[in-house]
């Protein structure tokens, strides 16, 4: 309970002082080229990963990429570069 | 860029198998190490990582129970090992690359145009006391400013222009032209005649003419007077005009030609032998390869000097001279009769050049070529046909002077 009430209020603050929600809340970034290319931060990690899906963590759900052809281009500790046929990206619970 | 760096760097492609592979990427992801071109295969993942960071991955297969296998190698640290035998190509290829860079931003040569009264050799003593040599930094050398120095030093330039072209500088100049009447028009002169002969016409421009067609002149005789009588209606002398003389006098002249030569001559006859030599001249420096054969008595030899790239842009300071020595061996022969003849005319024929180029036209010639047995002999006459140009200044007499003098000096 009070760690929802804590997350409330950060959610709150962060919004009422507009400060960046991905350094204050984690939140994943996404920068999309197009079809082709997707650049991703703020992620916890890869649970599944194959040329037709990927399944990466995030903060507090997971992030599925669907297409064809993926590739990692590169994979840092803060940044993961995908490149292939982009067709799908949800939000997993 | 980034790949540039990754291939100095160099880097490995493995093919990942077992049983974790997402747990192995989530553990290079959290030990920093980057993976790049990360691609799903049935049997596995293939990925590349560079080579500093693959010897740190064995602690991490061991936790995600993985096996790595390399498929193939990348990168300089790679080439250099395959080429190890070849390195010193490389470093030189490199190094000249680098030298010619480098000599790139050198003067390495000057180019002069357009100077009639000054040599070139005198253009290169001013260049040096202005600090301007080969071998300098082109980007030291002011083009505006060189041009305002030397426009000053040279007052009779009209124009000056001057540029860099690779490593050329190129100076062109335009002096002032000066035309026969800039020379001294003011003065008064007397046209007088070269040498002795016989006058064949005369067309007066300026002056009093002393002489007319047909008439015999000695040397330095007055043919054109420039000074005028002045006359009244009456025909009585008021005053006198003084001028420049000018008039086209055509006078024939009877020269005497004799030519005696020697029929015995020098010959050299080469015996077969010969020798290469070749020097590299950089500068003031030179590099001799290869020398003349001691068993050589005599020789002569025939060199030809070749410029990397001369005349274009980049002219390297490299200069080769090829020398080929051939022995002879000397001995005296005679001319044959008809090789004399030959000589005795071409003698001729250079005699009537020189005198062309001082205005002396060849009109009729009378000379025998006699070939005796020691000697070649060439005797006779040569008629010439000149314009006479030579002027003799005559001074103007002042007003306190007597009437009438005219003092003409040599």
């Amino acid at each position: 309970m009070n760690r929802e009430k804590r997350s409330n209020f950060t959610i709150q603050m962060t919004e009422k002082l507009e400060l960046p929600k991905d350094v204050m809340l984690g939140a994943v970034l996404l920068h999309i080229t197009g079809r082709s290319q997707i650049e991703i931060e703020n992620f916890n990690g890869i649970q599944y990963f194959s040329s037709q899906q990927i399944i990466l963590k995030v903060s507090d759900q997971r992030l599925e990429i669907a297409g064809s052809q993926l590739e990692i281009k590169s994979f840092y500790y803060d940044q993961l570069i995908i490149t292939g046929k982009i067709e799908k990206i949800s939000y997993i619970r | 860029m980034e790949a540039w760096i990754r291939f100095c760097k160099g880097y490995v492609r493995c093919k990942l198998t077992g049983c974790s592979q997402e747990r192995f990427l989530n553990l290079c992801r959290v030990n920093q190490i980057p993976l790049y071109h990360v691609t799903s295969h049935p049997h596995g993942y293939v990925l590349e990582v560079a080579v500093k960071d693959f010897f740190k991955l064995k602690k991490l297969l061991k936790k995600s129970d993985t096996r790595v296998k390399i498929q193939a190698k990348y990168g300089l640290p790679f080439l250099l090992v395959k080429y190890d035998k070849r390195k010193w190509f490389a470093g030189s290829l490199l190094l000249g690359a680098v030298i010619l860079l480098f000599a790139s931003r050198l003067l390495w040569s000057v180019e002069l145009n357009g100077t009639v009264s000054h040599t070139q050799d005198e253009f290169i003593q001013y260049l040096k006391e202005a600090d301007i040599q080969k071998g300098m930094v082109l980007n030291d050398i002011c083009c505006e400013q060189l041009e305002k120095q030397i426009r000053s030093d040279f007052p009779d330039l009209v124009w000056v222009s001057v540029t860099k072209n690779g490593t050329v500088l190129k100076i062109h100049v335009e002096e002032e032209k000066k035309t026969e009447q800039d020379a001294g028009s003011e003065d008064c002169s007397d046209l007088v005649a070269h040498s002795d002969g016989t006058v064949i016409s005369i067309v007066t421009r300026k002056g009093t003419p002393l002489v007319k067609a047909g008439d015999r002149v000695q040397k330095n005789s007055i043919l054109v007077s420039g000074c005028n009588l002045l006359y009244d209606d009456f025909g009585n002398e008021i005053g006198t005009d003084f001028v420049r003389a000018d008039a086209d006098v055509v006078i024939e002249t009877k020269l005497p030609y004799i030519e005696n030569m020697p029929r015995s001559y020098e010959n050299t006859i080469k015996t077969g032998k010969e020798k290469t030599c070749f020097s590299i001249l950089t500068g003031k420096k030179i590099l001799k390869i290869g020398k003349i054969p001691d068993h050589f008595n005599q020789c002569i030899m025939e060199g030809h000097q070749i410029t990397i790239n001369e005349g274009h842009l980049f002219e390297i300071p490299i200069r080769i001279v090829i020398e080929k020595y051939h022995e002879i061996m000397k001995e005296m022969a005679l001319y044959t009769e008809s090789e004399g003849a030959q000589i005795a005319q071409d003698r001729f024929r250079l005699y009537c050049k020189k005198m062309g180029k001082k205005g002396f036209q060849l009109v009729d010639k009378n000379v025998k070529i006699k070939v005796n047995d020691n000697n070649i002999l060439a005797v006779g006459d040569v008629t010439f046909q000149y314009t006479a140009n030579s002027l003799l200044p005559v001074r103007i007499p002042d007003e306190n002077e007597e009437e009438g003098t005219v003092q003409v000096w040599d």
